[in-house]
């Protein structure tokens, strides 16, 4: 790094990581409550099969847990499914879910910046990648979760179920894929931020 | 958004989703007893006998055993997601052949670097505190292995840019000199 502004700009960079980091550590459960209602959202439109309640516990390790209840029966095996109205629960850590975010913000809070026009571009970019980001990571999870549980059940009686699209999402994004949606997002952000301050 | 930016994106985007399907068609059984074990496992169980060699860690299959604690290394524990993302950038990036294989060996050897870190460094955590492990390996582990992949990829990108505008003055410098000759 023989260019300052390259050696500066990492430096900002693990700083605005760190102090992220730690807002999430402290402050991520407050967050994820406020989200809830927005994850509870996405879950039925992403799966009508189930009635979705979303809530925060607090454990070892706060996590959000999805309450689903399935709206109609749903097959498991040819002869076994999971009776219409039973609820059926799945978990992620809150501090896993914050991670997309973390490194999107950390993009977007280090992006450097020429000039007022693009910080309020940038800033205005960001808001609803946010929610873009948390819909296609923690809801889709949560739901891939219940989907994996059936999928194992299946598996155990000898049948090979088709996977869900959750499940198929879930397994990309868990893979590393929520670590590439905020990157290009943030990069993406940034990009635009940058060719409309031009214009 | 101009065009290379776009075109970066949607390339990379594409070539990760096609090296995670291809990941998933490895065998569970072939990552536990043969890859981990011989590229993981035993670069780790090295690495901490020479920091701590009091310590008794052995390879076993894909964990890292010993009498203070037992480690698992499994699907996803083996840096392919940051790996794929930045092999995934370096290629959409663009740059030469050349600079292209550059980057994807030194983002390889990198990537193997800091995973091996993590690997030994969660080791060491679920033998001191095993309470810490979740948030390290879930929290904090991943996003900041992607900052130290983000500034890899920033100062490979610096380093093709370099290259081709020297690649560019060398030119221009030799049109001249040719045109120097005519005249």
């Amino acid at each position: 790094m023989n260019n300052p502004v390259y050696g500066y700009l990492f430096l900002k960079a693990i700083l605005v990581w760190l102090l992220l980091s730690l807002a999430g550590f402290f402050w991520g459960n407050g967050f994820a409550s406020m989200m809830t209602p927005f994850y509870e959202y996405v879950t039925e439109a992403a799966s009508t099969d189930y009635v979705a309640a979303i809530s925060i516990e607090e454990r070892q390790e706060n996590s959000i847990v999805l309450a689903a209840t399935a709206t109609r029966a749903k097959l498991i095996t040819p002869s076994r499914s999971l009776p219409a109205g039973t609820t059926i629960s799945s978990d992620i850590s809150v501090l896993h879910t914050l991670v997309p975010l973390v490194i999107f913000l950390t993009i977007i809070i280090s992006w450097p910046m020429k000039s007022l026009k693009q910080l309020s571009l940038i800033v205005l970019l960001a808001l609803p990648s946010i929610f873009c980001i948390s819909a296609i990571t923690a809801p889709i999870q949560l739901l891939g979760l219940l989907d994996m549980g059936f999928q194992n059940a299946a598996q155990q009686a000898g049948f090979v179920r088709e996977e869900s699209f959750a499940l198929k999402w879930m397994l990309l994004t868990e893979g590393g894929g929520r670590w590439l949606i905020p990157a290009l997002f943030g990069l993406a952000c940034g990009a635009i931020s940058e060719s409309l301050t031009k214009k | 958004m101009d065009f290379q930016s776009f075109r970066f994106i949607v390339v990379a985007g594409i070539l990760y989703a096609a090296f995670h399907f291809a990941y998933h068609e490895i065998p569970d059984d072939y990552l536990k007893n043969t890859l981990y074990p011989n590229i993981i496992g035993h670069a780790a169980v090295k690495t901490i006998k020479i920091l701590t060699p009091d310590r008794t860690v052995v390879v076993s299959n894909n964990a890292l055993v010993s009498p203070r604690a037992k480690m698992n290394i499994v699907r996803g524990c083996d840096g392919s997601g940051v790996w794929f993302m930045l092999s995934a950038a370096i290629i959409g990036f663009g740059a030469s052949f050349r600079q292209t294989i550059a980057g994807l060996v030194a983002g390889t050897i990198t990537v193997y670097v800091i995973n091996q870190i993590r690997i030994v460094g969660l080791y060491y955590i679920i033998e001191h505190n095993r309470a810490w492990f979740p948030p390290i390996h879930t929290y904090y582990a991943p996003t900041l292995i992607i900052i130290l992949v983000a500034g890899f990829f920033l100062l490979w990108t610096r380093w093709t840019m370099e290259q081709q505008t020297n690649l560019a003055a060398t030119a221009t410098g030799k049109t001249n000199q040719e045109k120097n000759d005519h005249e």
